[in-house]
C-alpha cells in the first residue's frame, strides 16, 4: 500500500515550510541571545502555539489516544488535567521567571541557591537524561509518522526527520525554533480536531459515535468502582483514575522545555498570556485527541481496510499486523490505534492532514528539547563550568556544535531502540518534576528554600523514582501498579510512580526547615523581588 | 510560604480541584456508568468533561491568571501616578 499523491503533497509542503523558517531566520539569530532566547521579543499568541506544540510530544498525538483505546473513558482524566494544568504555570512560574529573566535552565538555581557551579552540574543531570529520552522518543515519532503514514523505510524517515530538525534549529536557533513551533502549533490543532470532526461525522453526531463505542465495548464508559465491572483494572479503583489526573499535571509549569519559552516572553504580561493562547491551542487538539482514541477500536474494527487482508478479528490484532508490517519495535502495536483509526475513513485530504500535525507534534517536542540541552551543554558545561575559551569566544558555534552532537546520540538510539527506553519516557517526566521542580517554585515562593534541601531532591528523588519504576515494571508487570503493592499485598494502581511529585515536595520543606537558609540579600533579590509584578 | 502570590491564584485553584473533585465523585457514585446519563441527548461526559472541563474551565482560568494581574498592575500604576501628582502639587 503506496502513499497517496494528497499525502506526499501535504508533506513536501509542510517540509518546504520548515525549510523556509530556517532559512528565513539565519539571519535573525546571529548573536547569543537572540539563539539563546530569541530576543526576548516573542508576542503572546506565537508563543502560545510555540509552547503548546513543545510541551505536547509525539506521546501525546500517538501515546495518549493508545491509552484511550487501551483503558477506556477514565484515561479522559489524564488529558483533562494536561490542559488544565497550564495555566497554573502564569502565576507559579511564568511571571516571576520572565521578571528574573535568565538565559538557561539552570541559571534560577545557581543564583537562588548561590552556588554557581555545583548546583548548574547538579540540576543539569536530571535534565540532560531526561533530554535524552525526549529527543530520541520525539526522532522516534516523527520517524514513525512518516513510515506510517508515507511508507518511507524506518531508518530512512529517522534521517530525514532528525536532519530537518537539525536544519532550522542549527540556522536559527530559538528565533527558527519559536516560529517553527507557533506554525506546528496550529498545525497539530487543526489535524487532531479535523480528524475528530470527521469521525463525529461519519457516525452522524456525538451520540450516535458514543453509542457506537458502547455497543463495540460496553466496558469503555465504565468509571472505577462500578457495578458492572471496570474499563481496565488499573482503573478498577480511585487510585488509578486520580493518580492518572496527576501524572502530566504539573510538568508545564516546571518542565525545562516550556520554562524556557517564558524566559523569550517580551514581558510578564505577555509571558501570562502566552499561557491562555497555549490552552487555545492545546485544548483544541486534546478534544480531537480523546475523541479519535475513544473511537478508535470501533472505527477500525469495522472501516479499516486492512481487517480482511490480515484476517484479524479484532482491532489490537490488526494493530499487531501493523507493527510486523513496518518490521520495527520502535512503538507499542497500540501506538499505531490513532494513525490507523484516521487512516480507516478513508480520505487522503485526512491522511495529509494528519501527517503535518504529526510531524509538527513531533518535530517541535525535538527542536524544542533541543534548545534547552545546547545551551546547558555549549553555554552552561563547556563555557560556565569548563570555563573553556573557544566555547565562551564563540557561544552561537558551540550550540550549534550540541545541537548536532545530540541529534546524532538520539537519531542512532531511535534506530533500534531497547523496549526499556521507549518505556522511560513516563520516568522521564516524573523524575524531573520530582528532582527539579520543588526547588524552581519553592524557590521562587519560600524564603526559607535551601541549597542543601535543592541537593537533597536530586539526590534522593533521582535513583529512588527510577527504582520504583523499574521495580514496578519488572516485578508487578507495569510501571503504573504501585510499587509496594507485593510487600504489603495492595491492588493499588499510581500511573507512573507520580506520588513522588508530592513526597518531594514535603521532603525539600523538611531538609529546608532543618538546614541554614540562603543569605537575606539572594532570597530579597530571588525569590521576594520576583513575586512582585 | 507562598506570600505575594494574588489571591485570585487561590481562588482559580479551588474552581479548578473542586469541579474536578466533585466530576470524579460522581462518576465513582453512579451506580451504572458514565454512558446512561446524557446531556443534550448525548453521553454526560462528552460535554461536562470533553468540553466543559477542558476547554472552558482551562480558558476561563489561562484568562482569569493574565487579566486579575493585569488589572491590579494597572491599578497600583494609576494609584501611583495620583499619588505623584499630589506629591508634586504639595
Amino acid at each position: 500500500m503506496g502513499a497517496n499523491p494528497i499525502v506526499v503533497t501535504f508533506a513536501v509542503l509542510y517540509f518546504v515550510i520548515m525549510f523556509g523558517i530556517g532559512w528565513w531566520t539565519r539571519k535573525a539569530a546571529l548573536s547569543a541571545t537572540d539563539y539563546m532566547v530569541a530576543g526576548r521579543n516573542v508576542g503572546p499568541v506565537v508563543n502560545g502555539a510555540a509552547l503548546a506544540s513543545t510541551y505536547l510530544s509525539p506521546a501525546s498525538f500517538l501515546g495518549l489516544p493508545a491509552f484511550i483505546f487501551i483503558i477506556g473513558y477514565p484515561f479522559w482524566w489524564a488529558l483533562i488535567s494536561i490542559i488544565l494544568g497550564m495555566p497554573i504555570a502564569a502565576l507559579l512560574t511564568a511571571a516571576p521567571l520572565r521578571k528574573y529573566a535568565p538565559v538557561s535552565f539552570t541559571d534560577y538555581y545557581c543564583d537562588r541557591y548561590d552556588d554557581q557551579v555545583g548546583m548548574r552540574i547538579l540540576i543539569s543531570i536530571p535534565v540532560i537524561v531526561s533530554g535524552l529520552l525526549y529527543v530520541t522518543l520525539s526522532t522516534i515519532g516523527t520517524a514513525l509518522f512518516m513510515m506510517a503514514i508515507l511508507k518511507i523505510p524506518y531508518v530512512w524517515s529517522l534521517i530525514i526527520a532528525s536532519a530537518v530538525v537539525l536544519f532550522y534549529v542549527y540556522l536559527g536557533g530559538m528565533v527558527a525554533t519559536t516560529w517553527s513551533n507557533a506554525f506546528q502549533g496550529l498545525m497539530m490543532a487543526i489535524a487532531a480536531v479535523t480528524a475528530a470532526l470527521a469521525i463525529i461525522a461519519h457516525f452522524g453526531g456525538l451520540s450516535e459515535l458514543g453509542h457506537a463505542i458502547y455497543q463495540n465495548n460496553p466496558k469503555f464508559w465504565l468509571p472505577p468502582h462500578s457495578r458492572l465491572g471496570f474499563s481496565h483494572p488499573l482503573v478498577a479503583g480511585w487510585t488509578g483514575m486520580v493518580s492518572v489526573f496527576f501524572v502530566w499535571h504539573y510538568g508545564f509549569a516546571t518542565m525545562p522545555y516550556t520554562v524556557v519559552r517564558f524566559f523569550t516572553a517580551m514581558d510578564l504580561n505577555a509571558a501570562r498570556r502566552a499561557i491562555f493562547w497555549s490552552v487555545v491551542f492545546g485544548g483544541a487538539m486534546y478534544w480531537g485527541l480523546i475523541i479519535i482514541g475513544s473511537a478508535a477500536k470501533v472505527v477500525i474494527e469495522t472501516l479499516h481496510p486492512l481487517m480482511q487482508t490480515f484476517g484479524a478479528k479484532n482491532a489490537v490484532e490488526l494493530l499487531g499486523g501493523l507493527q510486523k508490517m513496518y518490521g520495527t519495535t520502535a512503538a507499542a502495536a497500540t501506538d499505531y490505534s490513532m494513525i490507523a483509526c484516521v487512516e480507516a475513513l478513508k480520505s487522503p485530504w485526512l491522511m495529509g492532514i494528519l501527517v503535518a500535525g504529526g510531524l509538527s507534534i513531533a518535530m517541535s517536542t525535538t527542536a524544542g528539547w533541543l534548545v534547552v540541552m545546547n545551551v546547558i551543554l555549549g553555554r552552561d558545561w563547556m563555557g560556565k563550568i569548563l570555563k573553556n575559551k573557544w566555547a565562551q569566544e564563540n557561544p552561537v558555534a558551540v550550540l550549534r556544535m550540541w545541537s548536532i552532537i545530540v541529534l546524532v546520540i538520539c537519531t542512532l538510539f531511535a534506530v533500534k531502540p531497547p523496549a526499556m527506553v521507549l518505556d522511560l519516557s513516563g520516568w522521564a517526566f516524573v523524575v524531573i518534576i520530582a528532582t527539579i521542580g520543588p526547588p524552581l517554585v519553592l524557590g521562587i515562593w519560600w524564603d526559607r528554600a535551601t541549597r542543601a534541601a535543592t541537593y537533597a531532591s536530586v539526590i534522593i528523588f533521582l535513583p529512588l523514582t527510577l527504582f520504583s519504576w523499574l521495580y514496578a515494571r519488572q516485578v508487578l508487570g507495569s510501571p503504573h501498579w504501585f510499587f509496594l503493592n507485593k510487600a504489603f499485598g495492595w491492588k493499588i494502581a499510581t500511573f507512573h510512580q507520580d506520588y513522588w511529585i508530592f513526597v518531594s515536595f514535603i521532603v525539600f520543606i523538611l531538609i529546608s526547615l532543618l538546614t541554614r537558609p540562603a543569605r537575606p540579600e539572594i532570597v530579597q533579590k530571588y525569590s521576594i523581588d520576583l513575586r512582585q509584578d | 510560604m507562598f506570600k505575594g502570590m494574588h489571591p485570585i491564584f487561590w481562588a482559580g485553584l479551588a474552581i479548578m480541584y473542586g469541579l474536578t473533585f466533585i466530576f470524579m465523585l460522581w462518576e465513582i457514585l453512579t451506580p451504572t456508568s458514565t454512558y446512561h446519563v446524557t446531556i443534550f441527548g448525548v453521553p454526560a461526559p462528552f460535554i461536562y468533561n470533553n468540553i466543559f472541563m477542558l476547554y472552558i474551565v482551562s480558558l476561563f482560568l489561562g484568562w482569569l491568571w493574565y487579566y486579575v494581574p493585569e488589572q491590579a498592575e494597572r491599578k497600583r500604576r494609576e494609584a501611583g501616578a495620583t499619588t505623584g501628582e499630589r506629591e508634586r502639587r504639595a
